[in-house]
């Protein structure tokens, strides 16, 4: 188990694309820590200057404090799971797991019972002992996934990376899978980086998250801590499905005023005032019979378990989530609200404010 | 609506087949018409089929029945009469050829014509009704009827490709030094091939051969294979010029480098030489060599290099583990192309070995029929010749088609 540290790290590719700009980042021994952020932030490339895959234009990367920044990614000692798995077409299973193994020095080389041991631990850790003699392109999309994941894990390497690992899977196996990497991890407590889009994954495996935008790092904290103590409006808006509403305006003496729209802070907010965003989940806004805001539905989305009203108050849109509880949620799904108008309120203890 | 659709839609099999027929005629009029002019006769009654054939082709249709019924009566009796003519001066097989194919064609027009469901169609008797049955009925009947006429076609060009290799094989195996073909299968001998085989010559050139085009297969793939990598992998200055060049090279025709090549060549001493011919025959192959590899290379995904990276190879271990294994079929293919290259070519061959005992095996070939008309002994010397090539081809059929269809696309 080995610390990892990104101090001052700058990407530049060649022709002049900015990927990644001073990043700062530290990973403790056995943390999964999971990089995220939409497509093109720079999360990538991050994880690949860890692998020795790309150069590093500026900053200092370390692997349990040395510095490898110009060590090849052979010599660094990593593990990667590939989006695409990347297993050797023309090898079987066994040779595929075993071909890191096989690659090392003379010295550190296992004799070849040791060699059928170490397969033997890792093929029935991940339950693909009954593969092993076949070709990649003869298994499924699971089966890959896991031999792929293999071939990382057999050489017990000092960090495991993940790109993407889960992306090309079924959404069922990809609940599946994601239980069992946290399981995994959780038993060999290798530290782990693992870099993906989805926020679900993110919120799920990791120990701390680290969300990204245009190759800048937003915020790295544990995952619940950013879901309600976001950093700024984009953490905020990233996380969570549907995504916190947010209204830009002024805030001044207790009342928070956009445009037309003036509604009184909760308790926790009285003290901010000037320029700023004010931030809601959807599920805080509150859905009233009477004795709110008035907002227009404008549509409605049933999901059985929960009900997603999409409403427009003083031309500002905003989604309420309402889960389904009691006697309301009959109500909530029958739609029977007077000429699709309801009454809302944003008084709620988890309402956050960014100034400006 | 269905009324329309089943009504235009109709049209009896009988006369989709009679296209085809006529089209068959028409294809095969040209080859013999042309064979024909050198016989010197005939020509007429053919030029009379082509026509009589595009005419049907074009007259296809409810309204012209009479002229379909008149053309298939013309092409029959064409064929009848193209028999007659035959019998006059001695039947000769083209002759049965061509009549049998005008009899058969023109025979069918008129039997299909006058079928009832073709005579209903051709009325505009038909009901909704009655376009609906005949659809179905086409549905059945179509592919079994279609399929004669478009093997008999097929078949056609077939044997036009064979005909030469026939020929060959025929006088090969026929006694006497005679080019013509008789075809009598009794007097068939392999005296031809054990003659050539007693020549000390012929080994000669054929170790020649050997030597020549092996050492121009392997020195083709130890400058192709990782020239294609680079080209595949790296980006450097000069990238697209040099893989311009390569195809530039491949444009001009091989003549005009030939008096240079012949220069160079004798300045640096390696006329009459293996290492002479191997040199300039890895060259001219190289570009498709190159070419070739670099478009197999570019779908190996990089991924699997880098997955290499980290599990401890450096660049030559990710090449020669990873990258070669996988590149097989697409080797074999250039290996192929560059033996093949060297083990026919001629010209080159001609220029710079000049000695009889450094001739490689097409030389040979030219002279040994030069110096003698021995028919016989070119023709199984020439089989001989083409043994190995047909043998790699069998061999390599597998990998050549995977290495050419995943060459230029991505799998």
């Amino acid at each position: 188990m080995v610390a990892v540290s990104f101090e001052g790290i700058g990407k530049v590719y060649d022709d002049g694309t900015t990927a990644v700009v001073g990043l700062d980042l530290a990973v403790e021994e056995g943390e999964f820590l999971v990089l995220v952020g939409p497509s093109g932030c720079g999360k990538s490339t991050t994880l690949r200057m860890l692998a020795g895959l790309e150069d590093v234009s500026e900053g200092v990367i370390r692997i349990g404090g040395a510095v490898v920044n110009d060590l090849p990614a052979r010599a660094r000692g990593l593990g990667m799971v590939f989006q695409s798995y990347a297993l050797y077409p023309h090898m079987s299973v066994e040779d595929n797991l075993t071909f890191g193994l096989r690659m090392k020095p003379k010295a550190e080389r296992p004799d070849s019972e040791e060699l059928k041991k170490m397969v033997q631990e890792t093929s029935s850790m991940l339950g693909i002992d009954d593969i092993l003699e076949k070709r990649p392109r003869d298994l499924s999309g699971g089966q890959r996934q896991r031999v792929a994941l293999g071939r990382a894990l057999i050489r017990r390497p000092k960090v495991l990376l993940m790109d993407e690992p889960l992306s090309n899977l079924d959404a069922k196996l990809r609940n599946q899978m994601r239980l069992e990497l946290r399981r995994l991890h959780d038993e060999l407590g290798t530290t782990t980086i693992y870099v993906t889009h989805d926020q679900i994954e993110a919120m799920t495996l990791a120990d701390r998250i680290a969300v990204m935008k245009d190759g800048v790092l937003q915020q790295h904290c544990p995952p619940l801590e950013a879901y309600h103590k976001p950093a700024n409006p984009f953490v905020a808006s990233f996380l969570g499905t549907p995504p916190m509403n947010l209204i830009e305006g002024n805030a001044d003496g207790g009342v928070f005023s956009s445009g037309s729209l003036s509604i009184s802070l909760p308790d926790h907010l009285s003290e901010i005032g000037g320029k700023g965003t004010f931030g809601i989940r959807p599920e805080s806004v509150k859905v009233l019979k009477d004795g709110g805001v008035e907002a227009n539905l404008s549509g409605v989305e049933r999901l059985g378990s929960e009900t997603i009203f999409h409403l427009e108050v003083e031309g500002i849109a905003i989604k309420a989530l309402w889960h389904r509880s009691g006697e309301d949620a009959e109500d909530g799904e029958s739609g029977d609200w007077p000429e699709g108008k309801m009454q809302i309120s944003f008084n709620d203890p988890s309402a956050v404010w960014f100034a400006q | 609506m269905s009324e329309d659709l089943a009504s235009r839609w109709y049209t009896p099999f009988e006369l989709e087949v009679l296209q085809k027929a006529a089209l068959l005629v028409v294809l095969c009029s040209i080859p013999v018409l042309w064979v024909m002019s050198l016989r010197e006769n005939g020509e007429l009654l053919v030029l009379l089929g082509l026509v009589s054939g595009l005419l049907s082709f074009r007259t296809l249709g409810r309204e012209n029945r009479d002229m379909m019924m008149l053309t298939s009566a013309m092409i029959l009796l064409l064929g009848s009469l193209t028999l007659y003519q035959a019998t006059l001066r001695g039947v000769a097989a083209i002759d049965i050829w061509y009549s049998a194919i005008l009899i058969c064609s023109g025979g069918y027009g008129l039997w299909s014509l006058s079928s009832s469901h073709v005579s209903q169609w051709l009325g505009g008797r038909l009901g909704v009704k009655g376009a609906e049955r005949g659809l179905a009925r086409n549905r059945v009947l179509r592919p079994r009827w279609a399929g004669i006429f478009t093997h008999a076609l097929l078949l056609h060009f077939v044997f036009i490709v064979m005909v030469p290799i026939l020929w060959i094989i025929d006088v090969s195996m026929s006694p006497g030094q005679s080019a013509s073909s008789g075809l009598d299968l009794s007097t068939w001998t392999l005296t031809h091939f054990s003659s050539v085989l007693e020549k000390d010559d012929f080994w000669t050139w054929v170790s020649n051969s050997v030597i020549i085009s092996v050492g121009t297969t392997l020195l083709g793939l130890f400058l192709a294979i990782p020239a294609g990598y680079a080209f595949s992998r790296h980006r450097f200055s000069g990238h697209g010029v040099m893989m311009f060049s390569l195809l530039l090279v491949q444009m001009f025709p091989g003549v005009i480098i030939l008096v240079p090549y012949f220069m160079v060549m004798k300045s640096l001493g390696l006329l009459n030489s293996w290492l002479g011919l191997i040199l300039a025959y890895s060259v001219t192959a190289l570009p498709f060599c190159v070419w070739m590899l670099k478009g197999w290379f570019d779908t190996v995904p990089v991924d699997l290099e880098e997955a290499a990276a980290l599990d401890g190879c450096g660049q030559f271990g990710i090449f020669w583990r990873i990258i070669l294994p996988l590149s097989l079929p697409a080797i074999a293919v250039t290996a192929l192309f560059s033996f093949l290259a060297a083990w026919n070519e001629f010209l080159l061959a001609l220029m710079f070995n000049q000695s009889p005992d450094m001739y490689t095996l097409p030389v040979g070939l030219a002279f040994s029929i030069t110096q003698a008309q021995k028919w016989g002994d070119f023709a199984a010397m020439s089989l001989l010749v083409s043994i190995p090539v047909v043998i790699l081809f069998i061999v390599f059929q597998k990998s050549l088609i995977q290495g050419l269809s995943s060459g230029g696309v991505k799998g």
